[in-house]
């Protein structure tokens, strides 16, 4: 067990002209036993970011260290990733089709320490997944989705990993399965206090697992913090936009309050001069009966039972998103009043703060 | 690498051949009255069979597959056994019953009852793969049962029966040993006569060079087709079977017309071997030969499958691990060389032989050579599927648990390809047993097989000494047509199957 620095790791593919920077300059802290997810748009870098932490590609530049072992750097012979001791879950958890479940836990541990040690080292890992001990005799083909993940789990956790890595682990399952098989793993994870890294493009899955969210775009970091941190004050408006849904809106700023279409709003920091503000969906409250705030018509309505999602045209020709509860809700055409409520964050007009 | 080159070797024989002699020593050759006729007789007969085994095998799949027509289980068995029988089997079981039967008449008809599975069995796996929600919204958007097939079905079924033709060109191309016996001379038969009566490379590597053009061209019709197939099934549902086509009261002539088939394609060479036994064993039975033949062409064919298969693994690691121009050249290279006759690669290998290596001429060392270089497609063919269970995610996640590359050669990859090894090893094996032309111009003095002593009994028209030859022949050739028959072909099983 230990923690995972990333130091300016880049790796490029394909030569001269042609080549692309799949990773590009990332710096990224994993303390030790805490879970961060990156989330990306597929195509981001993110899973070759993963590979290279495993050791089956090479940084071109940058260094990769395990505690205070560095694995890959300059001047450091890369480590091969059979001797980094990093847990691997790929997609579809891949598990061994000739190897029963208990042999596929087992595939990891010492051959000195076969037999007696590793029945109950394969015991405790089934129990560990939260998978009956009798599943030890089933064939890879004989689980559903989600116990393969679970056991694709227990076998990297068997030898004690330093560093577990997750590659979309859970992408292949129903959405219904994904949910509690997440849960699973991260208590798992949590029971062995171990370090992890999962990668993904599904914000729900990022937000809810981890300790810290580490954003991905066309190679680079853009941001990485605590899950309420990217969510509430993302970096920047794409960073927003990318985890969850935002309006943006243009606004003039003066010290901790902003004008813009949806009227005077507080800002999360102060700020001088046209801005872009970022509100989320929930912040736009939605008045059915008073006539205060900016009047608008509700255009659409997408109800979802314990949400509602309006689409509002203000007077101004602005459209804007507003998620409600579920409970009472307007119908097309209607006119509403809209107000925003707690913190907006601002951005410099045309890019970053 | 090396594959590769022993792969090329007939092709390069052709090719230097009619650079040295130049080409107008060729066109000397070449434009002679026989040549001509040999040219109009092969290309004939193969349009002709053609046509016939893609009208056979579509209507027969159809109405095996889409009709009520009784006990359809059990015809398509039977419609597939023609497989066991090798074509010459075949050929020798009419001429030995009817000596009227011979020409073009005779070889068309042979030759299409020979060949007709070969078009059945791909139209018949593509006619189960399609959905049958595409009929549905045909006739649900109107069009009646007749049309449907004839706008929906027919079109998605046309790589299987145009893929299916072409396979039965090529099987003609390379066909001696029927043709032989049915006296009906086309460019391999001629090949072989000169090659037998005058031991000259002249006549007979023109004659091959005209042979390995016309395969080329059926082949890069075949590779075309390949690259614009495209898979049947776009939605994963669970794929339903449609409704099967009531046929009234045309039931009774169609199953007469099946019967009819079956009987001439299966029910002849049985009845021929069954009399023929019985007259052949009445006056002889030559226990000690027979029993010496079998375990020469066992001896030849475990080591033809072996040496094949082994020659495989680097071919298909290449192409399936390191993707590039490079590795694909060499998988095609491989099947360019299939396409070529064995009556080619033998001839290629006596002279490439005699001029480089003069040891190995008359060994069995050369005639394995050329069973690699026959057969190696096939092998490539199950190893490759075999390979692609065990995608490199799981090399991955080995070295990911500590385990070194050797250790992860042995404890997963290994196991994984072991099953597709055996089964392309035992393809081999029974391809190679059943192997004619290229064993009768390879096998070295003395060396007796079951094909060389069938072959040498039937052209000397002694059917009874024939008939227990033959009969172990289709005795082998049984299980490959077995394993043909369950999945459509090893290369489109693609499921994990742990054994």
């Amino acid at each position: 067990m230990s923690s995972l620095t990333l130091t300016a790791v880049t790796k490029s593919f394909g030569s001269g002209a042609a080549a692309t920077r799949a990773v590009d300059d990332v710096t990224l802290d994993v303390p030790h036993g805490s879970f961060t997810t990156v989330l990306g748009p597929s195509g981001c870098g993110k899973t070759t970011l993963l590979r290279l932490i495993a050791g089956f590609l090479v940084p071109d530049s940058g260094s990769i260290a395990f505690g205070d072992t560095v694995v890959a750097g300059p001047d450091v012979r890369p480590l091969a990733p059979q001797s980094r001791h990093v847990g691997y879950v790929p997609q579809e958890g891949a598990l061994f089709p000739h190897l029963d479940v208990a042999a596929n836990i087992a595939f990891g541990l010492p051959r000195k320490a076969r037999d007696g040690a590793v029945r109950d080292r394969v015991a405790e890992m089934l129990d560990l997944v939260e998978l009956p001990a009798d599943y030890r005799h089933r064939r890879p083909d004989e689980l559903s989705g989600g116990q393969q993940q679970r056991v694709a789990l227990a076998r990297s956790l068997a030898p004690q990993p330093a560093v577990v890595l997750l590659d979309e682990p859970f992408s292949s399952l129903d959405a219904s399965l994904r949910g509690a098989t997440a849960r699973a793993v991260l208590r798992a994870l949590e029971a062995t206090n171990t370090t992890a890294l999962l990668v993904t493009h599904d914000q729900d899955e990022a937000l809810s697992l981890a300790d810290q969210v580490a954003v991905m775009r066309a190679g680079r970091l853009v941001q990485s913090a605590p899950p309420s941190e990217v969510y509430l004050s993302p970096s920047d408006p794409q960073v927003a936009e990318f985890v969850g849904r935002a309006v943006v809106l243009p606004g003039t700023a003066r010290d901790a309050h902003a004008t813009c279409a949806l009227g005077d709003v507080v800002l999360s920091e102060p700020a001088a001069g046209p801005v872009s503000l970022m509100i989320r969906p929930e912040q736009v409250f939605v008045d059915l009966t008073h006539a205060e705030g900016v009047r608008g018509t509700v255009e659409e309505v997408s109800y979802y039972g314990h949400a509602c999602a309006v689409q509002v045209r203000l007077v101004d020709g602005t459209s804007v998103l507003s998620r409600i509860s579920g409970v009472r809700h307007p119908a097309p055409g209607d006119t509403v009043h809209l107000r925003v409520t707690g913190l907006v964050r601002p951005y410099r007009s045309g890019g970053s703060t | 690498m090396a594959v590769a080159v022993l792969a090329l070797v007939p092709l390069a024989y052709v090719a230097s051949y009619v650079a040295i002699i130049g080409p107008v020593d060729l066109w000397g050759l070449l434009a002679r009255p026989r040549i001509a006729e040999l040219l109009r007789n092969t290309v004939t007969l193969a349009a002709a069979c053609m046509a016939a085994t893609a009208a056979l095998g579509v209507a027969l799949a159809v109405l095996v597959e889409r009709t009520d027509l009784p006990g359809r289980r059990l015809w398509h068995g039977l419609l597939v056994a023609p497989l066991a029988v090798p074509a010459f089997v075949n050929g020798y079981a009419w001429v030995s019953l009817d000596r009227s039967v011979h020409g073009f008449a005779g070889a068309f008809a042979v030759v299409t009852l020979s060949y007709y599975p070969l078009v059945y069995l791909p139209v018949v796996a593509m006619l189960r793969r399609l959905d049958p929600a595409l009929e549905e919204s045909a006739w649900s958007l109107g069009h009646s049962r007749a049309r449907t097939f004839a706008t929906v079905v027919l079109p998605q079924l046309r790589p299987a029966v145009l893929g299916g033709a072409l396979l039965v060109g090529l099987h003609l191309l390379a066909e001696f040993g029927a043709l032989s016996l049915l006296r009906f001379p086309t460019f391999t038969t001629a090949i072989y006569d000169q090659y037998g009566s005058t031991f000259n490379g002249g006549g007979a590597t023109a004659m091959a060079g005209v042979l390995v053009l016309l395969c080329l061209f059926l082949l890069l019709g075949e590779l075309r087709l390949r690259g614009e197939r495209r898979y049947a099934r776009l939605g994963r549902g669970a794929a339903r079977t449609s409704v099967p086509l009531a046929l009234g009261h045309w039931r009774w002539p169609l199953l007469a017309t099946v019967a009819t088939v079956v009987a001439l394609a299966v029910g002849v060479p049985a009845f021929a071997l069954v009399r023929w036994l019985v007259v052949g064993t009445s006056t002889e039975f030559p226990l000690a030969d027979l029993t010496e033949a079998l375990v020469a062409t066992v001896l030849l064919a475990l080591a033809g499958a072996v040496v094949t298969t082994l020659a495989a693994v680097p071919v298909v690691w290449l192409a399936v691990r390191h993707r590039g121009w490079a590795s694909t050249l060499i998988e095609r290279t491989s099947y360019v060389a299939n396409a070529l006759p064995g009556i080619v690669v033998g001839l290629a290998l006596v002279v490439a032989s005699l001029r480089l290596v003069p040891v190995v001429y008359q060994t069995a060392t050369l005639l394995v050579a050329a069973y690699a270089i026959l057969f190696l497609p096939r092998a490539v063919v199950t190893v490759r599927a075999g390979l692609e269970q065990a995608p490199a995610v799981l090399d991955d996640v080995a070295h990911s648990l500590g385990v070194g590359p050797l250790a992860t050669a042995r404890r997963v990859t290994l196991p994984l390809i072991a099953p597709s090894l055996g089964a392309g090893a035992a393809l081999v094996f029974l391809a190679i047993s059943t192997e004619l032309t290229a064993t009768l111009m390879l096998s070295p003095i003395g060396t007796r097989t079951l094909a060389t002593e069938f072959w040498s009994a039937s052209s000397e028209l002694r059917y009874g000494a024939a008939a227990p030859y033959a009969l172990l022949l289709v005795l082998v050739s049984i299980p490959a047509t077995v394993l043909l028959m369950r999945g459509d072909s090893p290369a489109t099983r693609t499921e994990t199957v742990p054994a």
